[in-house]
């Protein structure tokens, strides 16, 4: 694996990293929108990393299937921050206060949710 | 007895380099953990940002807490660590052609890299504590405090074994190298968790 000569790919690999990281600054200063500037910031972050994973790490010269050492993994945060976005309100909506602080909603026919009274 | 005897890895050409793969696996698995663990992290700071827009701010003035926070300073820090990546991949090349001490250069070289990068973002808190922030400053600055934390313990944690190992340099050779390789991955591994903390936290908000 390390047997070959990889020196040229490495220095193309930390030349790629730097123009990356000043892409990624200069794109954060222009107005590409809201989602815009972030979807953007987050496609050069991911495209510097698979950079460093496929050549630093050397997942490149690896079997094929230890790649899904590192997907599988990134498939299940993605599926940690995606589900909890449904519940933040980001389904086709546009909030303006905070979560946080708004009253819990009331559920009609709920019933009484707190201790049982006592009975006498 | 002889079974077992001959199931011993180390024995042989074909052991060894099977050895040197399953260690490697290893620690490809110990990394899809930690990427779990920064996942979640992260996942926390974008649900909380997503929920609690304001909260995210340092005052109820318009200005978001990025504003305590320096960019410039960071970016130094990112160009940093990504010359450390490229250290310890030829730290790796070196020890893989059995140059010992070339290795041994290159990893110092590493070390350096990530104590300086240690040194910016202890500068970086001291500016932040100076100004009564803390991590229980706000929501921001709490998931700040804690994803950079954590991430500066793991790269302490890289330093001290990168000088451990360049201590024991003479132990390897470019038939056993598998501590550096592994050593590297996990070195590229906190790279990688500042590739991404690096724009997430100061430059999209």
């Amino acid at each position: 694996m390390s047997a070959e000569d990889h020196s040229k790919t490495y220095l193309s690999v930390l030349a790629a990293l730097a123009v990356g990281t000043l892409v990624t600054v200069l794109v954060s200063l222009l107005d590409l929108g809201h989602w815009g500037n972030i979807a953007v910031g987050l496609l050069i972050a991911t495209i510097k990393a698979s950079l460093v994973v496929m050549f630093f790490m050397h997942l490149k010269y690896e079997q094929r299937w230890w790649a899904s050492l590192v997907l599988f993994p990134l498939l299940l945060v993605m599926i940690i921050i995606g589900s909890n976005l449904v519940d933040t309100g980001l389904n086709g909506k546009e909030r303006d206060g905070d979560l946080l602080s708004e009253p819990l909603p009331v559920i009609p026919h709920a019933g009484h949710a707190g201790p049982a009274p006592a009975h006498h | 007895m002889e079974h077992a005897a001959a199931a011993v890895p180390g024995h042989g050409e074909e052991d060894h380099v099977a050895s040197f793969e399953r260690a490697r696996l290893a620690m490809w698995l110990f990394l899809a953990s930690e990427i779990m663990m920064f996942g979640a992290f992260i996942a926390a700071y974008v649900v909380l940002w997503m929920s609690a827009p304001t909260q995210m701010k340092d005052g109820p003035e318009t200005a978001f807490s990025k504003h305590h926070l320096s960019w410039k300073i960071a970016c130094f820090n990112t160009a940093v660590l990504i010359l450390s990546s490229y250290t310890m991949v030829k730290s790796v090349q070196a020890i893989s052609k059995g140059l010992r001490s070339r290795c041994e250069d290159y990893m110092i070289a590493t070390a350096a890299l990530g104590t300086l990068f240690l040194g910016v973002k202890m500068y970086e808190y001291s500016l932040k504590f100076a100004d009564g922030i803390g991590p229980d400053y706000n929501v921001f600055y709490g998931c700040y405090f804690l994803m950079t934390g954590f991430h500066g313990l793991h790269v302490l944690v890289g330093i001290i074994l990168l000088i451990w190992c360049a201590f024991y340099v003479k132990r390897f050779d470019q038939h056993h190298y598998t501590t550096v390789e592994n050593l590297a991955l996990y070195w590229h591994f906190v790279d990688l968790v500042w590739i991404f903390l690096f724009p997430i936290v100061y430059l999209l908000h």
